[in-house]
């Protein structure tokens, strides 16, 4: 989108809350996510006028730098991944606010020695007791972490302290009981939150408006209207530099489990009694616990796992997964997976959910379609020969927006029909990018609203539905087994083959 | 269809009893020891500022038995169909002149006679927005005419019914002070001491602030929002000029007027969103605003705020008068053009519970190309006045509907848990001082 001037109008209408004085301490804050993300993001806020004056940020990490390098340091972060510094005095108010603190995550002293700087902070910075713990580091280190910050005592009030973790959470169901139980033992339930970064997008958010701020596709959103659902979050790129985690993830653990199935859930879940943070998480529970891989009994028949080889994309050629460097060359990991799930519930019995995510694909894109029963007896003939059913899209990426496709009448004396679409895009109706989730889900967490944060109920129950996939894939370390596409298409046969059983197609987008 | 808002039932934990101001403690604690499965909620206090003692001559006339805190929920208004069925006036459920006059003709009748009447002890029904939202202390300050040398106390207690479950029931204490304003402004001590110093303080201040009054600066200087309603101003253009010295000496105004225009805001807003109609934000030189007749806040509110929004500066003001009561305004924008705005005030039959509420906003452009033409109008009014001059086919049209009826104790509730300052109302109001400047020049 071209930039255009913004609207003036618009701006200081947006009546929102402000966080209460806080200070956020973030583990692991010599790493990426700090610089790239995380503090641009505050910064911005911050400038915004959506925090306040008090706002305070401490880093902790191994790394003996000083409060001036480290401050230096996110500087350089705001200009190369942020919106860069816009005015030089209100960085150096922000800057003020931001501290380091160096510490090992296993050493209780080090807690020990935090805990008492942040007590300093609350003095100088008047940040009233309020905390954020943001745990950015490696999931292994999350229980030892929680566990010193339970025994240092900085998790008891549960009004004024928070803790925030990534994902994953867990790698399969008996390690997310762990962690739960770990979180569990230290903190309650209402200070936890697990960020799905998914969950911050304007779209995913946007389906639960569409859903029930409008009268008239709830009624259709059921088995005696729908056909099936596709649920698709393809990606162009290869593993990058993540092969060390990623070898020992793949695309179940670190697409389906987690921002596929909360797409799925808020698609699926019936209508919360309130829009407050237990309602939803509660309805997305219920449908959870109403949902299982198709057929058990035949897995292969409802879970289909792949593995791209090399191939072409734009003109280069591109190693196949087992060629990329930090790769097992016998590795079985999945870096396609494709699901079909079923809802023994009485609004969806019988109609079928199929998710698919890959690396590599032809596309990056992401999306969400309802394909809708088709008409019961054709009366018109389509231009094109072609069935046509409506197919409502809420597009997560790019052009975040919704469309339905209908039949129309083509111009002429004949009464031969056309497919086309309504379309409804954010940027040409908003005339604003969406903005990036991580800011949006920071503010909440400092606000203490848990909406749209993963409840520790809802993390294991996305974990029982894919385990029996994810045993029967662990326990065939065949390289021989796994299947296998090229780089660049959309699927191995195995995955066409998922729909095709019942005369369905995947979506071609 | 609108929905409306039901309030939770409440439970009477103590009927009103007059108190010695020297004994209120000791009355309230008494309270929370004979009521030992409630507890006084730990959240925040409120002060009201009554300026007409309606719910006071209602009660001695045995016509209300609700709490006296000024809030004008649907149980006082019940009682004023009440009274007005007895004096047979027209029922309308409404303060309006004719019936407080009764009402104190009435009360003044049946002191003389000796008779004081009772509140009739009734289970208390239904609560209003600011109950139900529970402040641990509402103390309401009612102004009268009555020439006694001492102020009144009332202490009572009640505690809403929520539907979340909650281990004890949380109550609210209700204190009342009436005397005549030199009396309450005598004794603006003893009202900050009941105000619990380790709770957050709001004060809802009825009528016009009155920044020279010790009794209105001590509760604003404690307090982190006070809460204004520009719409019962007596004067719009004076009572205005007062708020930006309040808001830059740091004190938190918030006029739940201006949040009553915020739809109009949103939608203005709004059809400038999409792109293709962005640029021709620029090009709006003629603006219209009609409002309904009995307060000119809002129109004044809106108009200053748009001003601001575009940077137009102010360059003159005149009142034109006629049928429509005209006010035009001129306004020259950053890139030196003149802009002109007309407002003008409605007649009509039905006042709202509000009044002075926006009716149609046009903007327009000098330039017949211009793609700016926007209509927006309420849908009482509908938009057949702004849309006469034959351009509505190539503006857009759009309607203001308010899904419910925005009276002041809903939007004073909503305001109890924020926190942060609207810089966008300061920014408005030293517009607005600017505007209503030029006619005192």
């Amino acid at each position: 989108m071209t930039a255009i001037l913004t609207n003036p109008l618009r701006v200081g209408l947006r009546q929102e809350k402000l966080p209460e004085p806080q200070i956020i301490t973030i583990f692991g804050a010599s790493g990426d996510l700090t610089q790239r993300k995380l503090v641009p993001a505050i910064y911005q806020m911050k400038l915004d006028r959506r925090l306040p004056q008090e706002i305070t940020v401490v880093g902790v990490a191994r790394r003996d730098w000083s409060h001036e390098f480290f401050r230096e340091h996110l500087k350089k972060g705001v200009i190369e991944f942020g919106n860069g510094i816009q005015s030089e005095a209100a960085w150096e108010e922000f800057a003020q606010g931001l501290f380091y603190c160096p510490g090992d995550i296993d050493k209780p002293e080090s807690y020990l020695r935090l805990k008492a700087f942040l007590g300093e902070l609350d003095e100088s910075r008047k940040t009233l007791g309020n905390r954020v713990f943001y745990l950015s580091v490696a999931p292994n280190f999350f229980p030892e972490a929680i566990e010193q910050l339970g025994a240092a005592d900085m998790l008891s009030d549960s009004q004024k302290q928070r803790l925030v973790i990534e994902k994953p959470f867990g790698r399969d169901l008996t390690s997310a009981q762990n962690l739960n139980q770990v979180v569990q033992k230290v903190c309650r339930e209402n200070q936890v939150y697990r960020i799905d970064h998914y969950l911050g997008k304007e779209t995913i958010q946007n389906l639960l408006v569409f859903r029930f701020a409008n009268a008239i596709f709830e009624p259709l959103w059921n088995r005696n209207y729908i056909d099936h659902v596709q649920i698709t979050v393809a990606e162009t790129v290869g593993v990058e530099d993540r092969a060390g985690y990623y070898e020992s993830a793949g695309a179940l653990r670190d697409m389906l489990q987690n921002h596929l199935m909360q797409t799925f859930c808020l698609t699926a879940m019936e209508p919360p009694n309130s829009l407050d943070a237990d309602s939803i998480r509660t309805e997305k529970l219920k449908v959870l616990q109403a949902t299982r891989l198709a057929d058990l009994q035949n897995l292969e028949r409802c879970a289909v796992r792949g593995q791209y080889s090399s191939g072409w994309m734009r003109g280069k050629e591109i190693p196949g997964y087992r060629q990329e460097t930090g790769v097992d060359p016998n590795s079985t990991t999945p870096t396609y997976v494709a699901m079909q799930f079923a809802i023994d519930n009485w609004r969806w019995k019988g109609v079928p959910f199929y998710l698919r995510t890959g690396k590599r694909m032809p596309k990056k894109v992401s999306e969400i379609a309802i394909q809708f029963k088709e008409v019961p007896w054709r009366i018109f003939q389509s231009a094109a020969k072609q069935v046509n059913p409506n197919v409502l899209v809420l597009q997560i990426h790019p052009d975040e927006g919704i469309s339905l496709q209908f039949e129309a009448k083509m111009p002429g004396p004949d009464l031969r029909t056309r497919t086309e679409t309504m379309e409804f895009g954010y940027d040409s109706s908003f005339g604003v990018k969406s903005s990036d989730a991580y800011d949006r889900l920071l503010l909440d967490c400092m606000l203490g609203d848990q909406t749209l944060f993963t409840r520790s109920d809802e993390v294991e129950e996305a974990w029982r539905i894919v385990m029996p996939a994810l045993s029967a894939w662990e326990s065939d370390r065949n390289p021989n087994t796994i299947p296998l596409y090229e780089a660049g298409t959309w699927e191995p046969i195995e995955a066409e083959l998922l729909l095709n059983q019942h005369g369905r197609r995947w979506r071609r987008i | 269809m609108p929905t409306t808002l039901q309030s939770p039932p409440m439970a009477k934990l103590l009927s009103s009893k007059n108190v010695a101001i020297s004994e209120i403690p000791a009355a309230l604690q008494e309270l929370w020891q004979t009521n030992t499965n409630t507890l006084r909620a730990n959240t925040f206090l409120v002060v009201i500022y009554e300026p007409a003692p309606i719910q006071q001559l209602l009660t001695a006339l045995g016509f209300y038995d609700g709490p006296i805190d000024g809030i004008n929920g649907p149980l006082t208004r019940d009682a004023l169909a009440k009274s007005q069925q007895a004096y047979e006036l027209t029922i309308t459920g409404k303060a309006n002149e004719v019936t407080f006059a009764k009402l104190e003709e009435a009360y003044l009748a049946a002191s003389k006679q000796n008779i004081t009447p009772t509140a009739a002890e009734q289970n208390y029904r239904v609560a209003d927005a600011i109950a139900e939202s529970g402040p641990a202390r509402i103390v309401t300050l009612c102004a009268t005419n009555s020439p006694a040398s001492t102020l009144e106390a009332q202490v009572s207690a009640y505690s809403p019914i929520k539907k979340r479950e909650q281990s004890a029931m949380l109550g609210c204490e209700y204190v009342m002070f009436s005397g005549n304003a030199a009396l309450l402004e005598a004794n603006s001590q003893v009202v900050q001491d009941v105000l619990l110093p380790e709770l957050p303080l709001y004060v809802w201040w009825k009528g016009t602030p009155k920044v020279d009054h010790t009794l209105f600066t001590s509760l604003a200087d404690r307090a982190t929002h006070v809460l204004v309603d520009s719409a019962t101003f007596v004067d719009s253009v004076l009572d205005f000029l007062l708020i930006p010295p309040l808001l830059a000496q740091g004190r938190s105004i918030i006029d739940i007027n201006w949040q009553r225009i915020a739809p109009w805001q949103e939608l203005t807003a709004a059809t400038f969103d999409p792109p293709e109609r962005r640029g021709a934000i620029s090009e709006i030189d003629l603006v219209e605003v009609n409002f309904e007749r009995g307060s000119s806040a809002q129109a004044w509110m809106y108009i200053a705020w748009l001003a601001g929004r575009l940077g137009w500066e102010p360059q003159s003001y005149q009142m034109v008068g006629g049928d429509y009561q005209l006010r035009q305004l001129q306004f020259l924008s950053s890139d030196g053009r003149t802009v002109k705005v007309e407002l003008a005030s409605m007649p009509i039959a039905e006042v709202g519970e509000v009044v002075g509420d926006l009716m149609g906003i046009k903007l327009d452009s000098t330039n017949p190309k211009s793609k700016c033409n926007t209509i927006l109008c309420s849908e009482t009014a509908g938009c057949m006045r702004m849309e006469a001059g034959g351009k509505a086919q190539s503006g857009l049209v759009a309607q203001v509907n308010s899904v419910a009826d925005q009276n002041a104790e809903q939007l004073v509730a909503a305001n109890f848990h924020r926190s942060n300052r609207d810089w966008l109302y300061a920014e408005t109001m030293t517009i607005l001082s600017q505007i209503l400047s030029l006619s005192a020049g």
